[in-house]
């Protein structure tokens, strides 16, 4: 027991759509810029693998939900850049409130004194 | 070719190159490089950096589920004998309609035949070759191995094909981890058999020279495997 807790992958890959979403709102960008500030913005506690990353915005420009375009060249490659659509605002608003729910629901079970390594350890 | 790029396309190289895939790749490529460069101009080494960049690529199958594609399992022990290697194929987007699935269950029934007939064809082709050609020519064999050849290749391909199916069918049930459980166990099965059976014709060649009728052992084995498959499957049932 103990070592280093990670993140659950089965709820963060419900949100790697939101976490894109949320950056391209501020600003249009591009695929490795996106990895950088999400790990940036994680405070480093999320570093997107490149299948995850290219994947989600393969979905998301599938769903309308974000637009690409080709940026300038730079050292003769023309960089893909992606904006989000007004359906893509939507839909980041409906997962930020689906997370806001989630949180709350959980909440009501994690107990803080657990958190600690305090109290009853649960059977193998 | 970058050596990252090497990597991407060789991981990349079973999947159809659809306009997505390629857009994917592309894009996973160039986010690769440019993280490669900035880790370079840190100062690390070009090891260093390359194998940085490469821990951060993850799983090739997260691009097949967004691709929507048969998720094929690689199972641990190598199945020989009646059963054909899992592999990943990049014709079976249309695999999972039950339609598809019985087009090609008739399919293979008939390339099952086939591929029993070419065995048969090999044993009377070699019989009447040697009849024709004599003892001391090598004309028989060839003759075997030709249709030998031409019948594995039939059941190679078809049951390749048939797993992946099974495959997708098992990922759309529910009920996973008992047939896995099941399938593991018949597959560690058929390997040693295979094992046993490799074991007892080196040792009728070696020590009795009996590599003709001794390479007998191998269709038996995988009759055999085919046999432990069929009981194991009853009795999952039962």
């Amino acid at each position: 027991m103990g070592g280093d807790i990670l993140i659950s992958s089965d709820v963060i890959r419900g949100y790697n759509d939101t976490i894109v979403l949320s950056l391209l709102r501020r600003k249009d960008s591009y695929g490795y810029e996106i990895s950088k500030e999400i790990d940036r913005l994680s405070g480093g506690k999320y570093q997107i693998k490149e299948t995850t990353l290219y994947s989600t915005v393969n979905r998301l420009e599938k769903n309308g939900y974000i637009a690409s375009y080709y940026g300038s060249e730079t050292f003769g490659k023309r960089r893909t850049y992606y904006r989000i659509t007004s359906a893509g605002l939507g839909y980041y608003r409906e997962k930020c409130e689906e997370w806001e729910l989630t949180k709350r629901v959980i909440d009501c079970f994690v107990k803080e004194d657990f958190m600690e390594g305090k109290g009853e350890q649960p059977d193998d | 070719m970058t050596k990252i790029q090497n990597y991407v396309e060789n991981v990349f190289a079973g999947l159809p190159k659809t306009k997505e895939a390629v857009e994917m790749k592309l894009g996973i490529i160039d986010s690769m490089e440019e993280k490669y460069s900035e880790l370079l101009s840190m100062g690390k080494n070009e090891n260093e950096a390359f194998g940085e960049v490469i821990a951060d690529f993850g799983s090739i199958e997260e691009i097949r589920e967004e691709l929507g594609l048969a998720q094929p399992r690689y199972e641990s022990v190598l199945r020989e004998g009646s059963h054909a290697p899992s592999a990943p194929l990049e014709t079976t987007d249309a695999s999972s309609d039950p339609d598809n699935f019985n087009q090609f269950q008739k399919k293979f029934r008939l390339a099952i035949t086939t591929g029993v007939l070419f065995c048969i064809l090999a044993l009377i082709g070699t019989l009447v070759t040697e009849r024709i050609s004599g003892e001391d020519s090598n004309a028989p064999a060839i003759v075997f191995f030709c249709f030998i050849a031409v019948a594995v290749g039939i059941f190679v391909y078809f049951g390749m094909q048939y797993s992946a199916y099974e495959n997708k069918r098992a990922a759309q049930s529910v009920r996973h981890t008992s047939q896995n459980r099941g399938n593991e166990i018949v597959d560690a099965l058929c390997g040693i058999i295979m094992l046993v059976a490799t074991v007892i014709f080196l040792f009728l060649g070696f020590f009795g020279s009996l590599w003709h009728p001794g390479w007998v052992v191998f269709p038996i084995g995988g009759v055999i495997c085919g046999i432990v498959d069929i009981v194991a499957k009853l009795w999952k049932k039962s």
